[in-house]
């Protein structure tokens, strides 16, 4: 175990320059110069985010290659998590603001079975209508959020691939938020 | 767990060439590496003090085109550990591959490695994805799930394999690796009310026998579900009925399962109805050696709120409801909540309990800023003896201060009397936010439950949060905390006190 650490650190260092690198770029793929700057990873050093398939709260399938051409900000949340109430309201008026642009919001809900319950209650009493899916057994958010952080957005362009990673959730976080969509709506979609 | 290899690498040669084009690929890092010193924290035990950690879990995520692979590396280092519990590890802790194709009008999903799998609301299994508060248990071995348009058919089969460091108790878990095999079929949007069918079942031969001389336990369960809900939005509902047939030393047991929620929204009273019934119902696998008990495959719905504890939840009966009343447009909500609960009913052990809370969440400002209060009283009662009471009330308040900044203050305080004897515990955090930034937070706890000298009362701590870049994140924390109860992130345990120095450090991003 001793001869492990080493090269853990080896690696925090090597992901804290590949994050930055791509960060201290210009972006200069946005194709258009309208885009406001942001701290989104130039297009050229996206990946792909890997398919996920999941069911909506009403049992409609969801899944992330069907919405390809569409910017997806995937939103992982749960009902006790008070930060990620805080931020669906602003959520479900960006999905609303941005739908015929291409905008698509999924909050996925890691509710266990101890409070799946209090799901529809939280998205009633708040009016929110944006499409809730559901990860039951923790599958993808064991994928995409291996801590099970919460709220973790992940921001997808119009090509599936993953154009940023936001942790948590703080008060003045909303103009940043919508200056990241802003600019991945203003990409070209993808040639077929 | 080095066995997982062999799977592992199988599945990716007989599925790889299956991705006959060149596609994108992907390969992720996310990376935990937390550092501690444990002081003595005057729990009046000294075999867990003084020695430090070392703790690292690296997750690596790929994806290329329909080819899907993940894998888990955790270490635990110790210097000075007190005695021989605390071991020195490093290990391959989880590896998955997973393909998709088309098939028949829908997708296959094939999975090898661990996986994670719940059936219904998780009466009858519930193997999820935890942090590193909980236990977390995958299933190692495969999985075929189909799924279309409105129908959802898997069938898995594997053996038990749990994270083998518990973070609580900091000491090794042995890999249960018992064997589960089941499967689902749920149909779904029957008009008119959106109903969804789900019908469930799996088997499980824990390793350990509780007997061995009367042969091997084994249990078997058949749940099904129907859901649906009302286009209008104005009612939604959940139903679940479970059966189980136990064999344990030698004895067969059977056992009842019934689970439902109502949902009415009327305009803008909203009415939730839950209620749990369990006849001797629950799924224990073999023993969990960092904890002494045997691991629990189910995770039925206990009707209390999260941060409350529940001594039983197999055999039980009761229901709660929740009023909520949505006031500027959902901004502000007062709500209130009573659960009655019997546990063992009809034995000499019933145990009653009541749960009466209310509150209000309310975001103002514009959404920017939140205050939630609530506050009640929980009663167990046997033998018309209060066995247990809790008043307890909460507080949570955030408000931007300008300049990026926000002011955040959370308390929790419990008056509590376990049969004759009363107690205070509780708990404020006051801190100063940046978003994008970072925090620095002071949290002051106290614990009167015993008021022996050498016991600490009262915890102070000092956190410091700190975000350099989205990938990067690091947490420190000097001082003290109070232990007890604590859920986090959905999973309550029992936390040791804490005294020393701990620096968590995060980062991820992609490697290729």
């Amino acid at each position: 175990m001793k001869r492990l650490l080493p090269p853990f650190a080896l690696m925090l260092c090597a992901q804290a320059y590949a994050s930055d690198a791509p960060t201290a770029a210009p972006a200069t793929t946005s194709v258009s110069t309208a885009a406001p700057a942001t701290d989104l990873a130039p297009a050229a050093s996206r990946t792909p985010l890997g398919d996920f398939s999941l069911r909506t709260l009403d049992g409609k399938k969801a899944r992330l290659s069907d919405a390809r051409g569409k910017v997806v900000l995937v939103s992982f949340w749960a009902t006790w998590c008070q930060p990620c109430k805080q931020e669906l309201p602003f959520l479900d008026a960006l999905a609303k603001k941005y739908a015929d642009k291409g905008l698509v919001v999924w909050a996925i809900n890691t509710d266990g079975p101890k409070t799946l319950a209090d799901v529809r209650r939280v998205l009633s009493t708040r009016g929110l209508t944006l499409p809730v899916l559901l990860d039951d057994d923790g599958a993808v958010a064991g994928r995409l959020n291996p801590r099970v952080a919460m709220p973790l957005s992940i921001y997808v362009d119009r090509a599936g691939r993953r154009a940023l990673e936001h942790e948590g959730y703080a008060p003045g976080d909303e103009a940043a938020i919508e200056q990241r969509l802003v600019a991945l709506l203003a990409e070209a979609a993808p040639t077929p | 767990m080095t066995r997982a290899w062999p799977l592992a690498c199988c599945a990716v040669v007989v599925l790889g060439p299956l991705t006959v084009a060149a596609q994108e690929t992907s390969l992720r890092a996310d990376e935990r590496l937390v550092l501690e010193w444990h002081g003595d924290n005057r729990n009046g035990q000294t075999t867990d003090d003084h020695y430090g950690l070392a703790l690292q879990r690296l997750t690596l995520t790929g994806a290329s085109g329909a080819l899907r692979t993940s894998a888990q590396i955790d270490g635990e280092l110790f210097w000075d550990a007190p005695t021989a519990d605390y071991e020195d590890a490093g290990r391959l802790e989880r590896v998955a591959v997973e393909y998709d194709m088309p098939l028949r009008g829908g997708d296959l999903t094939v999975t090898t490695g661990d996986f994670h799998r719940q059936l219904g609301r998780g009466l009858v299994l519930s193997l999820r994805r935890v942090d590193e508060v909980g236990q977390d248990v995958t299933l190692q071995g495969g999985q075929l799930a189909w799924s279309g348009d409105t129908l959802d058919v898997d069938v898995f089969a594997g053996r038990t394999n749990a994270a083998e460091f518990d973070a609580v108790s900091q000491h090794a878990v042995n890999d249960p690796h018992d064997v589960v095999a089941g499967g689902a079929a749920t149909l779904r949007q029957l008009t008119p009310l959106q109903l969804s069918l789900g019908v469930f079942g799996m088997h499980m031969r824990p390793r350990e026998s509780l007997v061995p001389a009367y042969g091997q336990d084994h249990m078997s369960a058949l749940g099904a579900s129907l859901e649906g809900a009302a286009p209008s939005g104005i009612a939604a509902f959940y139903v679940e009925a479970d059966w189980q047939g136990r064999h344990v030393a030698g004895d067969g047991t059977m056992a009842k399962a019934l689970y439902g929620t109502l949902d009415l929204n009327l305009g803008a009273l909203a009415v939730q109805i839950e209620g749990l019934w369990l006849d001797d119902f629950f799924v224990r696998g073999s023993r969990n050696s960092a904890v002494g008990t045997a691991f629990d495959y189910a995770q039925p719905p206990t009707l209390e709120r999260i941060d409350q504890e529940v001594i039983d939840n197999t055999n039980t009966r009761g229901g709660r409801v929740r009023l909520s009343y949505a006031l500027l447009d959902g901004a502000l909500v007062p709500y209130a909540n009573l659960m009655v609960r019997e546990n063992d009913p009809g034995e000499d052990t019933q145990l009653d309990q009541v749960h009466a809370y209310g509150g209000a969440e309310w975001n103002y400002d514009g959404g920017r800023a939140r205050l939630n209060l609530s506050a009640g009283a929980r009663d167990e009662v046997q033998d018309g003896q209060t066995f247990k009471a809790m008043k307890h009330a909460e507080g949570d308040w955030l408000s931007p201060i300008g300049g990026g900044h926000a002011l955040h203050i959370s308390a929790t305080h419990e008056e509590r009397r376990l049969e004759s004897k009363a107690y205070r515990r509780g708990s404020s955090v006051a801190g100063l936010e940046k978003g994008g930034l970072g925090a620095v937070s002071v949290e002051v706890g106290y614990d009167t439950s015993d008021p022996s000298d050498e016991v600490r009362r009262l915890f102070v701590a000092g956190i410091l949060a700190w975000e350099p870049t989205d990938a990067i994140t690091l947490r420190s924390t000097v001082g003290s905390q109070r232990g007890g109860l604590k859920c986090v992130a959905g999973v309550c345990r029992d936390f040791p006190e804490f005294s020393g120095a701990r620096l968590e450090i995060v980062g991820r991003g992609d490697l290729l």
